[in-house]
């Protein structure tokens, strides 16, 4: 059975507004930013969005209003700048915004994903003690615990360890996103995903969750992705969807196939942190961007095949080693 | 033996990554981001350290890669690299306690070394917490300082940075604030991180203007040494530190060698992407 259809086809059937949303990848790599666009265009709102190491999309999705709640351990853009905006709706916190952000740690993230994988209700854990992610009074999603829908009951448990007496553990609770969005470098039409280079922990994220949606550079056939199958990662049981969207993790990087758009980055930075200022700004660039922009083709051809040309990866390293990477200095965009 | 050649004309942030540089022993398994603390430790492979390992929080194990990366899951890590893991896993040497040093950044730190990358001005309202001023967050830091053997800390040294407690207590430092979950909202004692079963600590801060460790006994940062070289004076670390800080017996910081500089300049990040030539 293929599973093969068109992205936005894809978000229609499997995401709905309030729906408990994960994107793979990390920070501004290989993460589904086609997807990030569409869910934008299509006006998704509410949605709660869980994530191990996020960044640029669940800022994007902050900012254009379509998400009300994360759990995360981080925002930002690393090299390419801070998550302007986005600290400015967290400073004036949830009574004024309507936006929750709740802190918690990378591992945190990761094991609530590993239980929500292995389908047990918690996991314990020896991480972060003394941290305040365990402060009882800095919970952000306190009056929706046992209200919404797969906000667990409590940020965490803490246990005395019962097998081998050794002092107390902190229990997490599982995490099961209604859907997670993973791009891969290819995908069968039955589902079956290959990721080169590093996985990010994706098919965790795709273990974990009730459907996925895998955006990939190329749909290939069963017989070609069968070749060397200890080299896929996720088997096709659970994957719903399989969209073909090249570049579809631009401006960030996909390993074998292009580079970071540094001039992208730069760009929806330096809006953001003259959007702190003029919101405007932000809104323009939103405008141009994704809002006026049909679909990810006329997104491209908005880029240009000298943007899509000077961000191609060597096809033995992986990336553009001659990518100018000193932001400060950079040449103008091609 | 030769006399060492010291360079004479360097910056703060070269010195800084030197003297972390050399807090890393041969065989260490380091546990970085990028930045400053990914750069001294490709030193400290080219030097004295060469059995060292890397790994990064996306998954990447001991790569030796050719062109530096710029961010954790940058393509530049994957050639040379041994190991690609996903990042349960490679958290999870933390948990077994296979990572021997951890390296932390904040905007704040105090005396005991704990840290703040969450925000600051944090306060509860209307049943939410909020900040004056927000951060990117802890990402794996919490983690790092609560389960890796050791840790640096690379800071900018600021008096508004050193302060006497953290606004948000990201990363528990040598003693932490434990927040009573029996006996009601908000009490809070100060308790020793080995009371709470937890291995490890801060090693050293390596400021910009000095390198701090922290007293066996009290577990309070001292100034171990300062760069004397680059004009600064304990008094100057005094009046940059938000909290009483014991300077007796720091020494003047030994300056970066000509041979660290060469190979910092030409070799491991020559287009100044980090250090910003």
């Amino acid at each position: 059975m293929s599973k093969v259809m068109e992205l936005r086809e894809a978000l229609r059937r499997f995401l709905k507004d309030g729906s408990v949303l994960c994107l793979g990848g990390i920070s501004i790599c290989r993460r589904p930013m086609a997807a990030t666009y569409e869910i934008i265009r299509m006006g998704f709102r509410d949605l709660h969005l869980i994530d191990i190491a996020p960044g640029m999309p669940q800022i994007l999705l902050a900012l254009a209003g379509s998400a009300s709640i994360t759990e995360a351990c981080w925002h930002g853009y690393e090299l390419f700048g801070h998550p302007y905006m986005w600290r400015n709706l967290v400073e004036r916190g949830p009574g004024e915004t309507g936006y929750r952000f709740d802190d918690l740690s990378h591992y945190e993230l990761s094991l609530r994903f590993v239980a929500g994988w292995l389908g047990v209700p918690f996991i314990p854990t020896y991480t972060a003690r003394g941290s305040d992610l365990y402060n009882p009074e800095y919970d952000n999603l306190r009056d929706l615990r046992g209200v919404r829908r797969k906000v667990p009951r409590k940020k965490f448990a803490v246990m005395e360890d019962p097998f081998y007496g050794r002092g107390s553990v902190r229990l997490l609770p599982a995490a099961n996103p209604d859907v997670t969005i993973i791009h891969a470098q290819m995908a069968a039409p039955d589902g079956t995903t290959r990721i080169y280079g590093a996985h990010f922990d994706d098919f965790v994220h795709a273990a974990a969750a009730d459907h996925v949606i895998v955006t990939c550079e190329q749909v290939v056939s069963r017989e070609s992705i069968a070749k060397d199958p200890e080299m896929n990662l996720i088997p096709s049981v659970y994957v719903d969807a399989v969209c073909e969207v090249p570049y579809g993790a631009h401006p960030g990087p996909c390993l074998g196939h292009y580079d970071y758009d540094p001039w992208f980055l730069c760009d929806l930075v330096e809006r953001t942190r003259e959007g702190e200022k003029d919101p405007g700004r932000f809104r323009e660039w939103l405008e141009e961007w994704v809002l006026g922009v049909r679909d990810h083709e006329e997104y491209l051809e908005k880029l240009g095949v000298r943007r899509l040309l000077a961000i191609r990866a060597d096809p033995t390293l992986g990336y553009a080693p001659n990518l100018p990477r000193r932001l400060d200095r950079l040449p103008p965009p091609p | 033996m030769r006399e060492k050649e010291y360079a004479g004309d360097y910056t703060p942030m070269e010195m800084m990554v030197v003297q972390a540089s050399r807090l890393i022993r041969n065989g260490d398994v380091v546990f970085v981001g990028t930045g400053l603390p990914m750069i001294a430790s490709m030193l400290a492979i080219n030097l004295h350290a060469p059995r060292a390992i890397l790994c990064c929080e996306a998954g990447f194990w001991d790569s030796r890669f050719i062109h530096l990366p710029m961010t954790v899951g940058d393509s530049r890590w994957y050639i040379g690299s041994t190991w690609l893991v996903g990042q349960s896993a490679m958290f999870s040497l933390l948990q077994r306690r296979r990572i021997d040093v951890g390296f932390l950044g904040g905007s704040q730190v105090d005396k005991y070394g704990n840290l703040n990358s969450t925000g600051i001005g944090t306060r509860v309202e209307g049943g939410y917490y909020v900040f004056q001023k927000r951060f990117e967050g802890s990402g794996g830091a919490a983690d790092i300082a609560s389960m890796a053997n050791r840790t640096i800390i690379m800071m900018k040294h600021e008096r508004r940075r050193f302060v006497e407690r953290v606004d948000y207590l990201t990363s528990p430092g040598w003693y932490v604030w434990l927040h009573d979950f029996d006996e009601g909202r908000g009490r809070t004692r100060l308790v020793p991180r080995w009371e709470l079963g937890m291995w490890g600590g801060p090693e050293a801060v390596v400021s910009t203007m000095g390198v701090m460790g922290f007293d066996e006994k009290t577990k309070e940062m001292y100034v171990k040494s300062y760069y004397a070289d680059l004009g600064i004076t304990l008094e100057e670390i005094r009046r940059n530190t938000g909290f009483e800080i014991k300077t007796e017996g720091a020494e003047p910081a030994e300056p970066p060698t000509q041979e660290e500089l060469r190979l910092l300049r030409e070799k491991i990040d020559p287009e100044g992407i980090f250090l910003q030539y």
